[in-house]
C-alpha cells in the first residue's frame, strides 16, 4: 500500500488547474481581441490544447466543447467584421456544437465539421441538406470553396428565398474573409465567388464534346435562352441574359488539349456564377448533370465524403 | 477561190464577233469601273435579266459570254459579293452568311445564329440564287401547322424518354441487387457451415433455391454494362430530337417574326433576284 503523499497531489492539482486557467485564458483573449491575425493564433492554441495533458481534473459535462465549437466562433468573429451583416453563434438546446447564422441567410444555419484528412482542417457545412460551402486549415493555411456543394446550396429553398442580394453579401463576406487571409499568407481557392474575377474560371475536364454544348442549347432554347456560336478571336459559345453574358470559352493549351472557362461579363460586375446557378435553374441542371466535366476546377482532393 | 477571196468573205463576220465581245468586255469594265452593280448582273446574263425584269430580250447566248469572264468569275464574285451580302443580312436578317472556302461565288446560308444553326441553302453570288434545301422548308412548313405544344419529335421523344426511366431504374436497383446478393451469399455460407445435416433434406431444397436465385442476381448483374451503353445511347437520342425539334422551333420564330408564313418566306427567297435588281435600279 502506497503512502498518500499529499503535497504531490496538490501539486499536480495545481498543475492540472493551472493547464486549464491557460485555457481560460485563451477563451477569454478568443472573446476580446479584434484582430483577425491574433484570433488565429490563439484558436490554433486551443485546438492543440488536450485536456489529456491534465492527470487528475476532467471536465465531461454540457460544457465541454469539441474543437469544432471553437473553430466556430473564431470563424463567426472574423466573418462579422469581414460583413456589415452580422454573423451570429447559436447554441442549440442539448447540442455541443454551435451553429453560425449569417443575417443575409435566415433561414439556413451552419456549422463546422472536422474534415476526414490526415492534414486536418475543418468544413463548413450547411446544416439542413448537410451542403459543404468550404475547407478551412487553420494549420496549413488553406481557404478552399467546395463549388460544387455550394452551387447546390445556392439552389435550396432557404437560400432561394432570401434571394439574389443575400447571395451577393454571402459572397463577399467569403471575399472579403480571403482578402484578410491572403495578408497572412494564406493559400486561398474561392473560384467565382468575387463578382469583380468573373473571366478565366476553368473548367474540370479540357476538350467538350459538342453533346456537352447541344444540351445546353437544347435546354437554354426551351427557357427561351440561346446558346449562340461565339464571334470573333475567340472561339466558344455565348447566352445573352439581359445585359449579362455568360460565355464558355476555349483556350488552346500546349498539350494540343482545349481548356474550357466561364467569363461572365456583367459591366455592373454584380453577378457571379452562383448568382446565374440561381437564376437560370436550366443552367444549373446542365452544370449539375456534366458536373464532372463542366464543374469548376477546384480544390477537390481536400473535399471528402 | 483564193485565199484572199476567202478572207474577204469572213473577215466582216469575224471582225463584227470581236467588235462585240470587245464591246462586251469594255461595258463589263466600265460597270464594274462605275459601281454599276445592275448593269454587271444584265451583262452577266441579259436574259435572266430581261426575262425577270421585263427588258428587252437579247440575243447573245448566255454561254458565250460565259466563256469571255470564266476565267475571271472568282474575282467579279468577289466584287460584287458585299453589296449583295449586305442586301441579304438587311432584308432577311435572320439569316447568316458564310463563304464557302475556296470559292468566292458560294456562300453558306444559314438561319439564326444560335449554335449549331441549320444550313438552309447556299447563295450563288454570280446569278443571286439561293438554292435551298426543301427538307428544312418542308419540315418548317409541318411545324407551322402545328400547335404550340406540339414538335415534330414529339413522339420519339415520349418513347425514348421511356425507354430511359426503364433503364435508370434498372440501374438504380444495382444497390438493391448487390445487397440481395450479399444476404444470399450469407446464407449459403451458413448452409454450408450446418455440414451436420441437421436439418437435412430441407437444406438441399433451400440451398438450390438460394443458388438459383444468385444465379439470376449475378445474370441480371451483368447486363449493367450492356444497360449502361443502352441507357448512353438512348440520351444520344433524346439529345439529338430535342436538338432537332429546339432547331425548328427557332427557325419558325425568326420566320415569323418577318413573314405570314414558310411558303412566303420561301417565295421572297426564290425571288431574291428580282428584288435585288429593283432595289439596285432604285439606287
Amino acid at each position: 500500500m502506497d503512502k498518500f503523499k499529499t503535497q504531490l497531489y496538490s501539486s499536480q492539482l495545481k498543475a492540472d488547474l493551472d493547464l486549464f486557467n491557460q485555457l481560460q485564458i485563451l477563451i477569454d483573449a478568443l472573446s476580446t481581441t479584434e484582430n483577425m491575425p491574433e484570433s488565429l493564433t490563439i484558436l490554433q492554441k486551443i485546438l492543440a490544447f488536450d485536456s489529456h495533458q491534465s492527470k487528475m481534473v476532467r471536465i465531461d459535462n454540457d460544457y465541454w466543447f469539441p474543437s469544432t465549437h471553437w473553430v466556430t466562433i473564431a470563424f463567426a468573429k472574423i466573418s462579422d467584421q469581414a460583413s456589415l451583416s452580422p454573423t451570429k453563434v447559436v447554441l442549440p438546446n442539448a447540442q455541443k456544437v454551435a451553429e453560425l447564422h449569417f443575417s443575409e441567410w435566415p433561414n439556413a444555419a451552419f456549422r463546422f465539421v472536422q474534415a476526414p484528412l490526415a492534414a486536418g482542417g475543418y468544413y463548413l457545412v450547411e446544416t439542413a441538406q448537410n451542403l459543404r460551402v468550404l475547407y478551412w486549415d487553420i494549420a496549413h493555411k488553406r481557404f478552399y470553396l467546395d463549388t460544387n456543394q455550394f452551387a447546390k446550396l445556392v439552389q435550396t429553398q432557404a437560400v432561394q428565398l432570401a434571394g439574389l442580394d443575400a447571395l451577393d453579401i454571402f459572397q463577399k463576406r467569403l471575399t472579403a474573409i480571403a482578402s484578410q487571409f491572403i495578408e497572412i499568407a494564406y493559400d486561398i481557392d474561392l473560384p467565382g465567388i468575387d463578382a469583380q474575377k468573373q473571366v478565366d474560371l476553368e473548367m474540370v475536364r479540357k476538350d467538350l464534346s459538342t453533346n456537352i454544348l447541344d444540351s445546353l442549347f437544347v435546354l437554354g432554347a426551351k427557357q427561351q435562352f440561346i446558346l449562340k456560336r461565339m464571334t470573333g478571336e475567340k472561339s466558344g459559345a455565348i447566352i445573352t441574359i439581359g445585359e449579362v453574358s455568360l460565355k464558355l470559352t476555349t483556350h488552346h493549351i500546349n498539350d494540343g488539349h482545349e481548356q474550357w472557362t466561364y467569363d461572365i461579363i456583367d459591366d455592373n460586375r454584380n453577378v457571379t456564377i452562383y448568382t446565374l446557378f440561381q437564376q437560370l435553374p436550366f443552367f444549373y441542371q446542365w452544370y449539375s448533370d456534366h458536373l464532372t466535366v463542366v464543374g469548376l476546377k477546384d480544390k477537390r482532393e481536400v473535399f471528402v465524403d | 477561190m483564193t485565199i484572199q477571196d476567202i478572207q474577204t468573205i469572213l473577215q466582216p463576220e469575224l471582225v463584227n464577233r470581236l467588235e462585240r465581245k470587245i464591246s462586251y468586255l469594255s461595258d463589263l469594265q466600265s460597270a464594274i469601273k462605275n459601281n454599276q452593280i445592275s448593269q454587271v448582273y444584265q451583262l452577266l446574263d441579259p436574259h435572266k435579266f430581261n426575262d425577270n425584269l421585263q427588258k428587252i430580250l437579247s440575243e447573245t447566248s448566255v454561254a458565250q459570254l460565259d466563256s469571255l469572264v470564266a476565267d475571271i468569275k472568282k474575282d467579279i464574285a468577289a466584287f460584287l459579293a458585299p453589296e449583295l451580302i449586305n442586301y441579304v443580312v438587311t432584308n432577311f436578317d435572320f439569316l447568316t452568311l458564310e463563304p464557302v472556302a475556296d470559292d468566292t461565288t458560294l456562300y453558306d446560308v444559314y438561319i439564326g445564329d444560335w449554335w449549331d444553326h441549320r444550313q438552309l441553302g447556299t447563295l450563288n453570288v454570280l446569278t443571286v440564287v439561293l438554292t435551298s434545301d426543301d427538307s428544312i422548308t418542308s419540315e418548317l412548313i409541318e411545324t407551322a401547322k402545328l400547335s404550340d405544344e406540339e414538335t415534330l419529335n414529339a413522339t420519339k421523344i415520349q418513347e425514348v424518354k421511356k425507354v430511359i426511366t426503364g433503364l435508370e431504374s434498372f440501374l438504380a436497383d444495382n444497390t438493391k441487387r448487390s445487397l440481395e446478393l450479399q444476404v444470399i451469399e450469407d446464407q449459403l455460407a451458413e448452409i454450408s457451415a450446418n455440414k451436420s445435416g441437421l436439418f437435412g433434406r430441407s437444406d438441399k431444397v433451400t440451398r438450390e433455391a438460394l443458388e438459383k436465385k444468385q444465379e439470376l442476381l449475378i445474370a441480371t448483374q451483368k447486363r449493367m454494362p450492356e444497360v449502361e451503353e443502352k441507357l448512353n445511347k438512348q440520351q444520344a437520342y433524346l439529345l439529338r430530337f430535342e436538338k432537332e425539334d429546339a432547331l425548328r422551333q427557332l427557325e419558325l420564330q425568326a420566320i415569323s417574326a418577318y413573314y405570314v408564313d414558310v411558303p412566303t418566306f420561301i417565295t421572297e427567297l426564290q425571288h431574291i433576284y428580282v428584288s435585288y435588281m429593283t432595289k439596285l435600279d432604285q439606287k
